[in-house]
């Protein structure tokens, strides 16, 4: 579904993202982890195709993202950590539009639905400016699950949902994989990502310190116990990275 | 305290001097800066060079300096008119998200705040001093033009306090609860009263101006002896007063006179300073607050990652047609700024101000009256403000890549060509600006042409020269749009961003440099479509006469100037598909 080969990203001299090489399988749910300024962002957002990398090749079910970008970009949804809303619309004008660029027929009725299912169905007609952090949150949610993608990318996603948002959303991206949505969750929260995630992507300084299931990973140290956590495997993998020159 | 703010700002200006000049590293704004450098330098940096050694006056130096005083006294009496009306909304008391989140919890007091912003605000208005100089040195100073400098920093100084404790001022009516609609009708009804007795007093007094003079110098100085009465004539005299003393320094002949009339504006300055200063604790709160609302407003609108709520108080209203789920991508585009544009953001609202007002006037004229001038005067401003339309309408209305670009994360991410990205945006400035222009068009050949002699040749005339303006309206303000956006891509980090244009005093030098750069580029990208129309109608009215002829000839220039936007589109596309939001955007929104 997702395949990732070489991927690197520099802004001037420095290298965000060095030769990431990596899959997604259709109903799989990755976890992507790394210290602050690792290059999680900056790879989400090169998988976007809002950045375009330096080098390396992306290519989403089956379109590469160079070469074939729109018929990539239909089939993907990346959810940023902030919510970008436009000002000027309501929560409904919001999923009207992005059902018409996403060419969704039955926009309306999805449409409906989402708001159903991420309780703003009241909302409708409110504006960004009336809408809380967490709301717009579920809105900028709802705009990138309307076309049903087939891979989705979550930066943060849980960033000011309040507990019941967060169970909510927790179900909604096991529900999407379980379907066969090919998903990435990109997150410092690692309990999050253990419960969640099939395999776990740790990168460092740009670089692929650690990829695999948390139990291929914890085989491959063998001073790491058994019944470590995600936490102690991150801080191992982290904390024997030589930093960036 | 001082040291620390000093450090601030101190490092705040080499820092950003700094990655300005780092820019120039990329060659598009190097090759920019250079062609901008030069242009500057051909029409005001040599004569400002030529005039600082040789004092060589210009053109409107000649003008008797009472005149000069005057005219600068109105626009003075007109702006602060306009700010007790409506306040400018950006004012030099503006804190950033940084600075509210270190100043405002820091152990400072809001005075010393206060007077720090104030000082900061200086660098800005200095950088606008500067151009203002350089461009309007050579015509008007009268004698040294660093003399010319430092009275023009005088003036603008002593407006941007002026204009700072008018917010205060208003700031404090508003808590008081004096709302804008009271306010307005007490400002406009001062000053019909104030301008009304002056001109009834000047007009019993003075007389009529003088008529029938030969020669230019001879009637200048009698016009010039002509306004130093009415200025001298009582009302007049105290109204003009102010404005006269504040613009004197600069418009000095000598070191002695400028220090004379310099002592008497820097005392108004001061007394600005002091008013701004005493306006009490309350106010003082209220300014910060206010500001902080519109630094959150900003960030609102940079991209929607900002506290606090949208630039103007928005309501839900209906869209202007009903979006299909399936169709063309750019028509949602369109659909959605035309959202933008009907909710006032971005400027449609003055523009429709001064377009309902026009067409209000139009009709009553043509109730109330006959054939006659009033239908000329009105059909000829109708024409001027089509023609303005087009050149200063994509500046106004910003439903396009200057609201969008903050938003380039979520466009970029949407399935969409950078082609279809850049028609789809620039689709409803073109549509509302067209559709502004046709009905200007039709105001100016309904009056025009029920006035100009019936059965004459002239009586077709407006009727023709307004279908030749339609013809060429869509394909020109396509253009003008593109470039205007063209601008904003290729450069972002010199064009503001956002709904709205920047204001105030210390922005005017920016505002100054970027509109010249953008009309240049627009008059050069005419040139084709002109030689063409030119060449059309030479062959046209060969054969035809011009009531023919124009529109005729219009049409292939108006191809021109569509093949030209094609090209643009192609190209801009292209570059928008490459679009790298990292380099051309980040630091930007990191600056501003």
């Amino acid at each position: 579904m997702l395949q990732v080969e070489g991927l690197t990203r520099q802004y001037g001299g420095v290298t965000a993202v060095s030769d990431l090489t990596f899959e997604v399988q259709p109903g799989e749910i990755l976890g992507l982890v790394g210290p602050n300024g690792a290059g999680k962002t900056t790879s989400l957002r090169c998988i976007a195709g809002i950045l375009p990398p330096n080098a390396g090749r992306i290519v989403i079910c089956g379109y590469d993202l160079k070469e074939e970008p729109v018929e990539a970009k239909r089939r993907m949804a990346f959810m940023a950590d902030e919510p970008r809303l436009f000002d000027y619309l309501t929560v409904a004008e919001h999923l009207q539009f992005v059902g018409r660029i996403y060419q969704v027929p039955d926009a309306a009725q999805r449409a409906d639905s989402l708001l159903e299912e991420l309780e703003l169905s009241d909302r409708r007609q409110a504006l960004p400016g009336e809408l809380s952090r967490g709301m717009k949150q579920k809105l900028a949610i709802a705009c990138g699950l309307l076309h049903d993608p087939r891979l989705i990318l979550f930066d943060e996603p849980l960033t000011g949902l309040d507990p019941v948002g967060i169970r909510r959303m927790k179900d909604s991206i096991s529900r999407r994989a379980a379907s066969g949505a090919s998903i990435i969750v990109s997150s410092h929260l690692l309990h999050l990502v253990e419960e969640l995630c099939h395999r776990i992507l740790v990168i460092q300084n740009g670089l692929k310190v650690a990829h695999g299931t948390l139990d291929e990973i914890k085989a491959a140290a063998p001073q790491l116990e058994a019944a470590a956590s995600l936490e102690d495997v991150f801080l191992h993998v982290t904390s024997k990275t030589e930093p960036r020159a | 305290m001082t040291g620390a703010f000093l450090f601030l700002t101190l490092r705040t200006f080499k820092n950003r001097l700094l990655s300005q000049i780092r820019r120039l590293k990329r060659p598009r704004y190097l090759f920019f800066a250079i062609v901008g450098v030069a242009y500057f330098y051909g029409v005001a940096g040599r004569h400002w060079m030529a005039g600082a050694r040789i004092a060589s006056r210009g053109d409107l130096s000649i003008l008797p300096p009472v005149l000069a005083e005057v005219a600068a006294s109105f626009l003075i009496m007109g702006s602060i008119v306009v700010a007790w009306c409506n306040a400018p909304p950006i004012s030099p008391l503006a804190f950033t998200q940084a600075e509210i989140q270190h100043l405002f919890t820091a152990p400072i007091t809001r005075r010393a705040l206060i007077r720090w912003k104030l000082m900061k605000g200086q660098v800005g208005v200095l950088f606008s001093v500067s151009i203002f100089t350089l461009f309007a040195g050579p015509h008007l100073a009268r004698g040294d033009r660093l003399l010319f400098f430092a009275g023009a920093w005088i003036v603008f100084a002593t407006m941007q306090l002026h204009m700072t404790g008018i917010r205060l001022a208003l700031h404090g009516m508003k808590q008081r609860g004096t709302g804008w609609g009271r306010r307005v009708a007490v400002t406009l009804a001062v000053t019909v009263a104030a301008v009304g007795t002056a001109a009834l007093w000047a007009s019993s007094r003075v007389g009529a101006p003088p008529t029938g003079l030969a020669g230019k110098g001879e009637a200048l100085a009698a016009f010039g002896r002509y306004v130093e009465a009415l200025a001298a004539s009582g009302p007049a005299w105290i109204l003009l007063l102010p404005g006269r003393l504040l613009v004197r320094p600069a418009l000095a002949t000598s070191l002695t006179r400028f220090l004379l009339d310099g002592a008497t504006a820097a005392g108004l300055l001061a007394l600005n300073y002091l008013w701004v200063m005493g306006s009490g604790v309350a106010l003082e709160e209220g300014a910060i607050e206010g500001a902080r609302r519109i630094e959150e407003t900003r960030a609102a609108r940079s991209g929607g990652r900002g506290i606090g709520r949208s630039p103007r108080r928005l309501r839900a209203t209906r869209p202007p047609f009903s979006l299909a789920p399936v169709g063309r991508p750019e028509i949602a585009l369109l659909w959605k700024n035309l959202i933008a544009a009907f909710r006032n953001v971005g400027g449609l609202r003055p523009l429709v101000w001064i377009i309902g007002l026009n067409f209000a006037l139009i009709l009553v004229i043509l109730r109330v009256s006959r054939p006659g001038t009033a239908h000329v005067v009105i059909g000829a401003i109708c024409g001027m403000l089509a023609g303005m339309l087009l050149i200063v309408g994509p500046s106004i209305l910003r439903i396009d890549f200057r609201q969008d670009l903050p938003h380039m994360d979520t466009l970029r991410s949407y399935p969409l060509a950078g082609r279809s990205l850049l028609v789809g945006t620039l689709l409803a400035p073109i549509l509302v600006l067209t559709a502004i222009e046709w009905m200007l068009l039709s105001g100016f050949a309904i009056l025009m042409g029920g006035v100009i002699g019936e059965g004459t040749s002239w009586s077709t005339g407006p009727a023709v020269l307004a279908l030749t303006g339609a013809i060429l309206a869509i394909p020109m303000t396509g253009v003008a749009t593109l470039i205007h956006n063209a601008g904003l891509l290729l450069l972002p980090a010199w064009v503001s961003l956002g709904p709205s244009r920047s204001w105030g005093v210390e922005r005017m030098g920016q505002g100054i440099f970027t509109t010249i750069g953008l009309l240049l580029v627009m008059a050069l990208s005419l040139i084709p479509a002109a030689l063409i129309f030119g060449v059309s109608w030479f062959l046209c009215s060969a054969f035809t006469g011009n009531s023919i002829a124009l529109p005729v000839s219009a049409l292939p220039a108006a191809a021109a100037l569509a093949g030209e936007c094609w090209l643009g589109v192609v190209l801009l596309g292209a570059y928008l598909d490459r679009f790298d939001p990292s380099k051309e955007l980040d630091s930007v929104t990191q600056a501003g």
